[in-house]
């Protein structure tokens, strides 16, 4: 069946008893379905990172863990989400019922990228035999850790994380165990917002648990379980195709973050080996950094989910769509344990969805824009969040205010800019950012200023989108800022074909007339009247900047307004004149010459 | 004046029988025309008191869509044996929707734009939240980056500042809003959008720019967010204000261009603009707010199939089913309501103005066909357009679509289409076909039926798809098809849908035309009004109401008048800490609190139902209160079909002319009809086509269609 590539499978219109038309439907209906639980979730939560930014993800795996359908979600929640599965039916096994729920956040017992990462999962039944699971996963609030937010720096182990739930049955054949609800609840902050937001989860998977059914229902439990089968062959063969169409060869792609938020100021780094060899592809992160003491440990399962995403972008635009356990099949991956892309219980993993998880797309990226020049990518604007905490003094009620403001836009890719204003790379821009209204009206804080930052973009033939300048003052008391959510200050993302690699982020705590530098991994403390200026950097560029089309540069000075007139000239090798805006093209075409050759 | 003293209405309905004295008095007997302008075709529909509609079609003229107009209204003319004047002197009323809005946001064509907005936050509209992949999956980056309709050299800051509150912080510089004008001016720029930060609660610095443009600038087209749409959220806010800013000079160069030209041609009626939110209004209201004509094109397709329905009895769960040459622009209507949303994209910008709940997808005649990586056989959503058309219109298409497809099956008749005045050639949409299947070892007429199969399957899945995000079961709906490819598929889609019935209106083929002859003058607005229900202040809830309807009646002309009017209050409400509304209906202007205690239970049930839970312990919050007054006119009613009274009992035809047609790849002999030679109760059986103006209707083996008050029903067996 496999040779031949993926258009020898279909050589009638019909596959036994399955016909194409059929396969497509059952197929698209079941992404659809992770798709609509997702905006259940997404409309009907009420927490900033669920609601606002859609730090949500949903999919469906068959009864023994095969991944059926991961589309639309963040990348380390659920793209290896069938070893959680695979985890709960080995503790539950014989005891899995219909009407359960499974709630789990150990990374390290159910697979969870960082505690506040809330898994439920449910079993879905039909005709009283268990055909597939639903799980769906969001960021929450408060995780119960010894620091609010989600991402503090210097955590003793992954106890200080947060309440670590080892996938516990939270309903049992339809019957919430407020036992342990009752466990939960006590050992985190807002308990209430938390209850309604994993109500939200569950309803969905319920919705999710009717759809299937409905359509098993419709179609009969032989043609879906075909259609499935046969849609990851498919994915599987497609994959392959794509993979020979690559440059054989090992490619080598690192990044590294800031440090570990216990060693101050000391890189630590991931390093990938991508071997292409006609039809196989393996992903070797043996030489990546040990372990740390700090949060950037990623678990072996994270590591697979940001690889895996990273991989797909340079597969063919129709496997965009075919995100499955076809894919998962066409690739191997080597990562022996004991590194930070595979740390061992109890090493901490906070940062993991950023600090190491980002640079582990990036170093993927990386490796691959040299295997398939035609499809290069640059790394993104580096996430640089801060997660504020304290006491609103209009009611005295304690509030997180997770920053998703400041950071810069999309890496370039080959043939095209970087998109402006994305969510970072380890979300691939699933995660949507607040408005100023809405945070205005929430949190006791004042946004001066939240605009691209000029140079910010890395240059190349197809240029990064661009940075920030945000600017914010405290209108409320005391409060903390852990800056674990972010990284990019002496560490950068990648450029690819000769593009500039991404440029320095930088955060000022300004108190009357101090400055006062607020470096990422740490947690800092603010007083009422202090602003918080951030420069950021956009993505990184694609091509050399001597071959940016002239005209483009032109644009990007005085109608995009993101290029100074001075790095015109000094990086792309442009030469404008500045009273009419006119490219001088002779004078344009000595300098670039003379730079070309290195003069 | 007239009897009910409303400046838009007509002084005497034509279908009222009452009020029409006699056939033979040219004076009395008023005609309504609508108008559609769509990318391909321009319909015009013209309604004659007793008599039948009549359709026209003209080819659209992009570059100046007002020649079509004149066109196809001159073609009514000559048919009717009048004068162009003699024949708009008798139409009281045209109705116009337009695709122009949609067309402009989508391949461009809008006015140069400038923005003026809040220091420090230029890059909102451009920047737009992060949101890339719209219509991409996630793991697809190979896309451009999204071109702002306003580039930031054209987006200046003004020094101003104002608070959620609407607390001014930082008062508005003037001299800033001087400097940019000059600059924006200097740049040619014929429209501008005023965007402040918290506009929606305290618009005074807006208010204070717009004065000084029109001051200053009396030419320019101005769009101001805290009139265009006054709610919490500035993306939301200020990318709809740039759509109006970008929409405006040009809705109103031809909707003024339209005015004089009807005026010239002796056209004295009333001119009625169709909105997104399948309301009308007057040229002017729309000129102000060009924005509400983002969706005027498909927004009466839904209100032909609810007419349709009603006129036949047929129930009030219905899906509108427009398949047109590029796209499929389905809408669910249940119970009688047509929905509308908040959420919507246009192209690439993001429209958070009122509009109907349309799905535009991707599958109509001129879909593509093709082979994907995966080896499976896919329809559109790339379309072969106009231009060069599906293959078997012979303009160097050699691409396989849907309509070659039907073409090859039988379903269409190569020397008819369109009324005859285009020959389709059969042997290039073979050639096309047998291309494509030579990759899936199938014939021309078996790939043919397998993408006949395809895209009705990708069809139906999206409708599908529709009612589960409502959580209702299609079944119980009934499909009201139209559009010039609709009915070829809708028995097809009605099978894989599991549908008792499905109707086709006569005229199915223009059915947005048919959709406006039926539709009310009316406004539809929002406020800001954030509030715990505990702390609603009953007296200033009502102020916000009343304020809005008084300004709902003054757009509308309604001053000082007694009119028939519809009101629709309705509230935005969440649990406190959300951040996605559910609209809730509230009825009466809520007096007291246990009127309140009603709404807040109407919103548990209602969240209850979207979304499979609901917090009743938590505290219930107001986020938008929108009011929608709607004109009764007996515009809105329903068709004639007075004309066709049928006389008692079903008739059954026989065909007298037959064609092949493939079903099931099985060649079999098919009745054909003339839609003219149909009469009320007249019924057909499968495998049967009846040929209507601009489509044709394909009843299956083992369908029938029954001809009933002007629609055609098609059941699976027998009626």
């Amino acid at each position: 069946m496999t040779a031949g590539g993926p258009l020898a499978i279909a050589d009638s219109a019909r596959v036994g008893t399955l016909d194409v038309v059929s396969e497509a439907t059952i197929w698209n209906t079941l992404q659809t379905i992770c798709r609509e639980m997702r905006a259940l979730i997404h409309h009907s939560g009420q927490s900033f990172l669920i609601a606002q930014s859609n730090d949500v993800s949903c999919g469906l795996w068959t009864a023994d863990g095969t991944t059926v359908a991961v589309p639309a979600g963040i990348p380390p929640h659920f793209i290896a989400g069938k070893y959680s599965v695979q985890y709960i039916l080995s503790e539950y096994a014989g005891s899995i019922r219909e009407g359960d729920v499974f709630l789990s956040n150990d990374p390290y017992r159910g697979y969870t990228c960082h505690a506040p990462d809330w898994g439920f999962f449910r079993p879905i039944f039909v005709d009283g035999t268990l055909r597939f699971w639903a799980m769906c996963r969001t960021h929450m609030e408060d995780t119960g850790a010894a620091v609010p937010g989600g991402y503090f720096s210097d955590p003793y182990d992954v106890h200080a994380e947060g309440l670590l739930i080892p996938a516990v049955r939270i309903i049992s054949e339809g019957q919430e165990q407020l036992d342990v609800m009752k466990l939960i609840w006590n050992n985190i902050r807002l308990p209430e917002n938390v209850r309604i937001d994993s109500y939200a989860v569950i309803a969905a998977t319920q919705f999710g648990d009717e759809r299937v059914r409905r359509l098993v229902a419709k179609y009969g439990w032989n043609r879906v379980e075909a259609a499935i089968a046969s849609t990851i062959e498919r994915t599987r063969e497609a994959a392959r195709a794509s993979i020979l169409a690559m440059r054989d060869g090992t490619y080598l792609g690192e990044s590294s973050t800031d440090d570990d938020g216990v060693v101050h100021d000391v890189p630590v780094t991931v390093r990938v080996s991508v071997t292409i060899s006609g039809r196989d592809l393996s992903l070797d992160f043996s030489r990546s950094d040990p372990q740390q003491r700090g949060y950037v440990n990623a678990t072996e399962q994270t590591t697979y989910s940001m690889a895996l995403a990273g991989l797909t972008l340079f597969l063919g635009p129709e496997l965009a769509d075919h995100q499955n356990e076809g894919l998962m099949q066409a690739v191997t991956v080597i990562n022996p344990s004991g590194r930070v892309t595979h740390s061992e219980y109890p090493a901490p993993c906070g940062g993991a969805p950023i600090n190491v998880g980002h640079n582990i797309i990036e170093a993927v990226m990386m490796a691959l824009s040299q295997a398939c020049p035609s499809r290069a990518a640059a790394g993104w604007g580096r996430r640089y969040g801060q997660y504020i905490f304290g006491h609103r003094p209009t009611d005295g009620k304690f509030f997180v205010y997770p920053g998703y403001e400041a950071e810069g836009g999309a890496g370039a890719v080959y043939g095209y800019d970087g998109y402006q204003g994305t969510g970072s790379i380890g979300t691939l821009a699933e995660i949507v950012r607040p408005n100023t209204e809405d945070i205005e009206t929430r949190y006791p804080w004042r946004i001066w200023r939240r605009e691209f930052r000029l140079d910010s973009c890395g240059a190349g033939r197809w240029r990064g989108g661009a940075g920030f300048v945000w600017e914010a003052e405290n209108l409320g008391g005391h409060s903390g800022m852990n800056t674990g959510a972010g990284q990019g200050e002496t560490t950068f993302g990648h450029g690819a074909l000769g593009g500039h690699p991404t440029s320095p982020n930088s955060c000022v705590v300004i108190r009357g007339s101090e400055r006062m530098i607020a470096k990422v991994h740490r947690t800092h403390f603010l007083e009422h009247g202090d602003r918080i200026l951030k420069e950021t950097s956009g993505g990184g560029g694609v091509g050399s900047p001597l071959e940016r089309d002239s005209e483009e540069v032109r644009k990007d000075v005085f109608v995009r307004e993101l290029v100074s007139l001075a790095a015109a000239i000094d990086v792309y090798g442009v030469v404008i004149d500045q009273r009419t805006g006119v490219v001088d093209l002779k004078a344009t075409e000595a300098v670039r010459r003379t730079r070309a050759r290195g003069i | 004046m007239t009897r009910t003293g409303l400046p838009q209405l007509p002084t005497s309905p034509p279908w009222q029988r009452t009020a029409v004295v006699s056939g033979d008095n040219p004076a009395s007997d008023p005609w309504f025309l609508s108008l559609d302008v769509g990318g391909t075709f321009t319909d015009l529909l013209v309604m004659r008191e007793g008599d039948e509609l009549l359709a026209f079609k003209s080819p659209s003229t992009p570059n100046s869509p007002a020649v079509a107009v004149f066109n196809v209204l001159a073609k009514a003319a000559a048919a009717l044996n009048l004068s162009e004047s003699d024949f708009l002197r008798r139409v009281h009323y045209i109705v116009h929707g337009t695709t122009l809005a949609t067309n402009a946001l989508i391949v461009g064509g809008g006015a140069t734009v400038g923005m003026i907005t809040t220091a420090g936050f230029r890059d909102v509209v451009e920047a737009r939240r992060g949101y890339k992949n719209i219509r991409t999956s996630m793991y697809n980056i190979f896309i451009p980056p999204y071109e702002p309709i306003v580039p930031r050299f054209r987006r200046l800051p003004v020094q101003e500042r104002v608070g959620p509150d609407g607390v001014v912080w930082q008062p508005l510089q003037e001299s800033d809003v001087g400097r940019a004008l000059e600059k924006l001016t200097s740049q040619g720029v014929q429209s501008v959008a005023v965007c402040l930060l918290h506009s929606y609660a305290n618009p005074r610095h807006e208010q204070m720019i717009a004065e000084i443009c029109r001051e200053e600038y009396p030419g320019l087209y101005i769009a101001v967010s805290s009139t265009v749409l006054p709610i919490w959220g500035e993306y939301e806010r200020f990318s709809t204000t740039v759509v109006s800013a970008y929409l405006g000079p040009t809705i109103s160069g031809y909707l003024d261009l339209l005015q004089a030209g009807l005026q010239t041609r002796g056209f004295e009626g009333k001119l009625l603009i169709l909105q997104s939110d399948a309301l009308v209004q007057s040229p002017s209201a729309s000129k102000a707010r060009a924005v509400a004509l983002a969706r005027s094109g498909p927004a009466a397709a839904p209100v032909a199939a609810l007419r349709a329905a009603e006129t036949l009895g047929e129930g009030s769960s219905l899906i509108a089913f427009d398949m047109g040459g590029t796209s499929l622009d389905v809408c669910l209507i249940e119970n009688g309501n047509i929905p509308q949303t908040t959420d919507g994209w246009i192209g690439d910008e993001r429209v958070a103005a009122r509009l109907i709940d349309v799905k535009s997808i991707g599958a109509g005649g001129g879909s593509l066909a093709s082979i994907d990586m995966l080896g499976l056989l896919k329809v559109g959503p790339q379309s072969a357009g106009a231009d060069p058309g599906p293959a078997c219109y012979g303009r160097g298409g050699a691409r396989a679509t849907v309509t070659d497809a039907d073409l090859l099956l039988g379903y269409i008749d190569p020397a008819n289409f369109l009324g005859g005045e285009m020959r389709l050639d059969v042997d290039l949409a073979a050639r096309a076909m047998a291309g494509l299947g030579a990759q899936l070892k199938l014939d021309a007429i078996q790939t043919a039926a397998a993408v006949y199969e395809t895209v009705n399957a990708t069809m139906s899945d999206e409708v599908a798809l529709l009612a589960s995000r409502r959580g209702v079961d299609i079944r119980d709906f009934v499909l009201v098809a139209g559009g010039g490819a609709g009915p070829l598929h809708a028995a097809a889609i009605g099978t894989r849908l599991d549908l008792e019935t499905i109707v086709i209106p006569r005229f199915s083929g223009l059915l947005s035309a048919l959709g406006m002859l039926a539709i009310n003058p009316g406004v539809s607005s929002v406020r800001a009004y954030i509030k715990r229900m505990t702390d609603v202040d009953l007296q200033e809830m009502e102020r916000v109401y009343s304020e809005m309807e008084r300004s709902a009646r003054s757009e509308l002309g309604l001053d000082g008048v007694d009119a028939d009017v519809l009101l629709r209050r309705s509230a935005d409400m969440r649990y406190e800490g959300q951040y996605h509304e559910v609209e809730v209906d509230v009825g009466d202007i809520p007096r007291t609190t246990a009127h309140l205690a009603e709404i807040a239970e109407q919103f548990h049930e209602r969240h209850g139902a979207l979304y499979r839970f609901d917090l009743r312990f938590r505290p219930v919050q107001f986020l938008h209160l929108r009011l929608t007054v709607e004109v009764k006119t007996r515009l809105r009613t329903r068709l004639p079909v007075e004309a066709f009274d049928p006389p008692s009992g079903i008739r059954t035809r026989r065909a007298t002319r037959f064609r092949q047609c493939n079903f099931d790849n099985r060649w079999t002999v098919t009745g054909l009809y003339a839609s003219d030679e149909l009469r009320t109760g007249d019924l057909i059986e499968g495998p049967a086509i009846v040929e209507e103006p601009n489509t044709s209707i394909l009843v299956p083996p083992g369908f029938t269609a029954k001809l009933a008050r002007e629609c055609y029903v098609v059941r699976r067996g027998t009626p």
